[in-house]
């Protein structure tokens, strides 16, 4: 053999030779590893059956040990007591029903794999029930009715605390809205707060802040504050919330991002989104709350448009309130955030660049299915035109960098949407880039002024959620704004009849065929100015004859009387027949427990021992004389020792004036409100002036309410910051203390009563004691007289 | 061994500057966030994660008192302490209630507060705590610059766009963006500088941006003498820049998606 051959065939079989050792040792590997894999999934699968069924009994005997509680709770008279077991028995059984889920069917799924398949089930099904809608009807005993309107239907609530309620409003509703030339109104949603509901007073105070905003707008058709609840009525916008049409579009599209249809739908509903941005900008109005679940797609296809919902949160420029973090993380610039830990006042900042920030965010989530959790580090990887990824990027800029106005994004914006092919604009084509953001604001402001002399009604787009435009400019040395203002003219010298000229009408239907090619024209509409002004100067033939003017001011005072005193009435009913009735829930537990209780025989029988035990009160009726340690920050707290009594007797007159701000979380507990009631009472009657009550329907406490609310900002109750912020404020009024009843105070969830006056404070749970741990500080505080 | 920058840092924490636990919120609460997902293995839901992650930096207000910076703890290593220490105290307190008892006081391990061979370093979270840092660095950097000058960058080595794309997008010569681009990374250099010394306790931490790529001071290298950048330092910075960025986009995605369910 060749030498030169057999050399070969050595290294041709040393390397077949390695190269199928190499194949073993894979192979080898592989296996183990699959091997090891398997192993694992099976031990896994072992532990999480034992644990699940363990989980599953300790779940049963709690089951068991709260349905007996309930029983116990039922049969001693505790309706409260039965109603918190009975909770707590359905969260158990809620937790053996998972475990029994588990157990049969999801870790086998896991076992083999298959976990996936049951994303629907663990995941989108919980989802979805937790997003359904309200009950159809509101309870008439929570919320009570609304005159007028008959409700067909409820919508998820957000994040206000209000609850949602579609209505149609009856003939005299609709011939009140003609009167008062806000046109037909098919369909209206009622945003309602009740106390009664779970409802809080800082939830209305919020909200109807809001509320003056919303009406210079147009928005709000009307509106009623009592004593228990707030509500208001806006016209109902038919449509799913842009989140879902984004995620439509989504579905349909390929994995690398929106079609060029879908991208056209972007940015016409980013075209909508800053038009109404820009009205309620030179509104001088901050919507603050701008996201896709706030923003609802009417109509389909090229005639769909975006309105702008909920004004929640929609705060004056102007306003001189602190600012308050609240909107939603990842569409509110966290900016924002910093300058409310500041503590800066409204004013002192450009609300309407927080707004162009959830605009960028908005165009953001509609561009890459997702929100932008990087703020304006996030990354955009789905197909998207280079001048509109430097549109969203921009308008998410850090706040001296962005876009100074919707307007200037707005002008930017129509420039890639005019292209015939918006992937060759290059964002040196943005006016923006090129001309500045100046000139790019001035063309929409151009645009404004040249559709203001076109007709346009105020009629019809009274109250529709995206508020009409404002065109009148808000310099009034400007010619321009006062083109096409309304006028008074007189037509008789001797009647001094007049008439109203000069009222602009709506320009139609501002949305035409949407398309790149299509550049839609700023609707301008006077509403607000010119609704005001034609309401004061209404002609005189619409006047009724005198006398039938004062029949109807009689009418107004008697029903209003009448009002008045079924609300008294109906709050003496509420004092003199409170009771907790006890719901559903507590009658399904007191079934159950009643067939445990039967089946249990002795263990219940030992349980019912033990817990009788645990069921009296752990606080004497008797009080006793406390120990009062002060602490180096002007805290008091106080011990009790076993031996001697107060002698209440003894205690001299109060004098002192205290704000009451109820901050507990619903649902109040009704024992508890019965408590406080009581201990505000007990201190009243030795001359405590209190200002507000626990449902808080003074006005001066709402307003003093709102006022310390803005002053606290976003410091939370069990910070040490806190106090000394109340005690701050109380140095600029003329009252003497502030008394919160909350569950919040240092970690505790324990309803507790915090009483903060200048010098000193304390923190007390509210039981039979804080009465007298209140009066002690109000002693130390020296204003209880001899 | 703290830097002046670490110890007014901890200075501002410790009284209470918002804007300082901001900050550290804003920086490391998604690593803190996933890290806690990672412990409670699907154990514990989205609105726990995100509860803890906030107790985790309230649980720091109080141990902020008591540190110890002579003992040689890294940062990651204080943070991760909290963060376990509040993931026990919730099991422990789910635990208690479960029993039908009350809240006991738990105690806190303050062991972690010296440096500890013995404790395993988990590199993915360290990784992460790193990349938290640069990304706190290039945000400094997109608020401190220029919007076009900071796009630029972006577009170039983010987004990863060719220097000839990102002249004709933005209306510039080449050799504009060249410049621009130094000027924005000299920037981040210098940022990145002043984040990785205010959130390191160790001289380990403070040298991760060299092991990691990121010359900080491109000049003194060599010779040690003054001059210009060299260009394959500059280059090696922004590949290194690009890649942390994005990981770190990965971790946010994956923050994300638990946030999402």
């Amino acid at each position: 053999m060749n030498p030169i051959t057999s050399i070969l065939s050595v290294v041709l079989v040393v390397i077949v030779g390695a190269i199928a050792l190499a194949a073993v040792i894979f192979l080898f590997i592989k296996l183990f590893g699959i091997t090891f894999l398997v192993l694992r999934n099976i031990f896994r699968f072992i532990g999480e059956e034992i644990t699940d069924t363990l989980r599953f009994i300790g779940a049963i005997l709690a089951s068991i040990l709260f349905a007996l509680l309930v029983i116990l709770s039922i049969v001693i008279g505790r309706w409260s007591a039965s109603k918190h077991y009975s909770g707590a028995l359905m969260a158990e059984l809620h937790s053996a029903g998972r475990c029994m889920y588990r157990i049969f069917i999801g870790n086998i799924a896991r076992l083999f794999g298959v976990s996936k398949a049951l994303e629907g089930v663990e995941r989108r099904v919980p989802e979805m029930m937790a997003a359904a809608p309200t009950r159809d009807k509101p309870s008439k005993k929570r919320v009570g009715t609304f005159e007028g309107y008959t409700i067909v239907g409820s919508l998820k609530g957000g994040g206000s605390g209000g609850r949602l309620y579609i209505a149609e409003p009856d003939d005299t509703k609709q011939a009140v809205f003609a009167k008062r030339k806000i046109g037909k109104v098919d369909q209206v949603v009622i945003k309602v707060f009740s106390l009664k509901d779970g409802s809080s007073l800082p939830q209305i105070v919020r909200e109807s802040r809001a509320l003056d905003a919303a009406r210079s707008l147009g928005l709000v058709l009307e509106h009623e504050m009592t004593s228990e609840r707030f509500f208001y009525v806006m016209r109902y916008v038919p449509g799913e919330s842009l989140s879902v049409v984004t995620q439509r579009m989504h579905t349909l599209s390929s994995i690398e991002g929106l079609g060029d249809d879908h991208l056209r739908s972007v940015m016409g509903y980013g075209e909508d989104l800053l038009v109404a941005l820009d009205t309620y900008h030179n509104a001088e109005l901050w919507h603050k709350d701008v996201k896709p679940d706030n923003i609802i797609v009417d109509g389909h296809g090229k005639d769909a448009k975006a309105h702008l919902v909920d004004f929640g949160l929609v705060t004056p420029m102007r306003s001189a309130m602190t600012l308050t973090t609240h909107g939603t993380e990842y569409f509110r610039d966290p900016e924002l955030v910093r300058q409310a830990l500041r503590g800066v006042k409204v004013h002192q900042i450009d609300g309407s660049k927080f707004d162009v920030y959830g605009a960028g965010a908005v165009m953001f989530s509609m561009i890459e299915n997702s929100f932008p959790a990087h703020g304006g580090l996030s990354q955009l990887t789905k197909r998207c035109p280079e001048a509109l990824r430097w549109i969203v990027r921009r308008a998410m800029a850090e706040y001296d960098r962005r876009y100074p106005s919707a307007a200037a994004m707005l002008a930017d914006l129509r420039v890639v949407m005019s292209a015939p092919d918006p992937f060759k604009v290059k964002p040196i084509d943005l006016p923006s880039v090129s001309q500045g953001d100046v000139a790019a604001a001035n063309q929409i402001e151009s645009e404004r002024y040249e559709s203001f002399d076109e007709p346009a009604s105020f009629g019809e787009s009274a109250g529709t959620p995206v508020p009409p435009r404002v065109g009148a400019p808000m310099n009034p040395d400007n010619d321009a704004a006062r083109v096409g203002r309304p006028r008074a003219r007189l037509t008789s010298w001797w009647s001094g009849r007049y008439a109203v000229s000069g009222t602009p009408t709506n320009q139609g239907n501002r949305r035409g065929a949407r398309g790149m090619g299509s550049l839609h024209k700023a609707k301008v509409n006077v509403q607000g100015h010119a609704e005001r002004v034609n309401r004061s100067l209404r002609d005189v033939d619409d006047r009724k004859p005198a006398a039938q003017q004062v029949k109807d001011a009689r009418r107004r005072a008697r029903q209003m009387r009448l009002r008045a005193s079924e609300r008294i009435n109906s709050v003496r009913r509420g004092k003199q027949s409170y009771s907790n009735t006890p719901g559903a829930t507590v009658v399904f537990a007191g079934v159950l427990g009643m067939a445990v209780l039967f089946a249990g025989g002795i263990l219940g029988l030992a349980m019912f021992t033990s817990v009788f035990h645990h069921s009296k009160p752990m606080i004497p009726s008797t009080p006793q004389m406390p120990v009062v340690v002060v602490r180096d920050d002007g805290r008091v707290m106080t011990t009790y020792s076993e031996s001697s009594m107060l002698n209440l007797g003894g205690l001299k007159e109060v004098d002192a004036q205290v704000l009451v701000v109820p901050m507990l979380s619903p649902p109040i507990d009704p024992e508890l409100v019965i408590e406080i009631e009581a201990g505000l009472a007990a201190l009243g009657s030795m001359g405590v002036e209190w200002i507000g009550d626990l449902s808080s329907s003074d006005d001066q406490a709402i307003r003093l309410t709102a006022e310390l609310a803005n002053t606290i900002g976003s410091i939370p109750m069990g910070s040490s910051a806190f106090i000394p912020k109340i005690q701050q404020w109380l140095e600029t009024k003329s009252f003497d203390g502030v008394l919160v009843l909350g569950s919040m105070f240092g970690g505790s969830l324990e309803p507790s009563a915090m009483l903060v006056m200048d010098e000193f404070h304390t923190i007390v749970p509210i039981s039979e004691r804080a009465v007298y741990d209140l009066l002690l500080v109000l002693n130390r505080n020296g204003y209880i007289r001899d | 061994m703290l830097t002046n920058m670490t110890t007014s840092f901890i200075a501002r924490l410790r009284a209470n500057d918002e804007a300082a636990w901001f900050e550290l919120w804003e920086t490391f609460g998604p690593v803190i966030r996933i890290q806690l997902s990672r412990w409670g293995r699907g154990r514990i839901g989205v609105e726990t994660v995100r509860d803890l992650s906030q107790e985790t930096l309230a649980a720091l207000s109080n141990s902020i008192e008591r540190y110890d910076p002579a003992r040689g703890a890294r940062f990651s290593t204080w943070l991760l302490a909290i963060a376990k220490h509040v993931l026990g105290d919730e099991i422990d307190r789910r635990m208690a209630l479960k029993r039908g008892g009350g809240k006991a006081d738990a105690q806190f391990d303050e062991t972690w507060m010296k440096a500890d061979a013995t404790q395993g370093v988990d590199e993915i979270y360290e990784a992460s705590i790193f990349c938290a840092k640069v990304e706190a660095a290039i945000r400094m950097v997109e608020r401190e610059t220029d919007f076009t000058d900071f796009s630029i960058y972006r577009m170039r080595v983010l987004d990863g766009q060719s220097g000839k794309d990102v002249a004709s997008a933005i209306g510039v010569s080449e050799p504009t963006i060249s410049r621009k681009l130094a000027k924005v990374r000299s920037v981040l250099r210098a940022r990145l500088g002043e984040v990785i010394a205010t959130y390191s306790f160790t001289k380990e931490e403070l040298a991760e941006a060299e092991r990691n790529g990121l010359s900080l001071n491109p000049n003194s290298e060599g010779s040690g003498e003054a001059g210009p950048a060299d260009k394959a330092v500059d280059v090696l910075f922004d590949d290194a820049i690009a890649e942390i960025y994005h990981r770190q986009m990965q971790l946010r995605a994956e923050d994300e998606q638990a946030l999402l369910g």
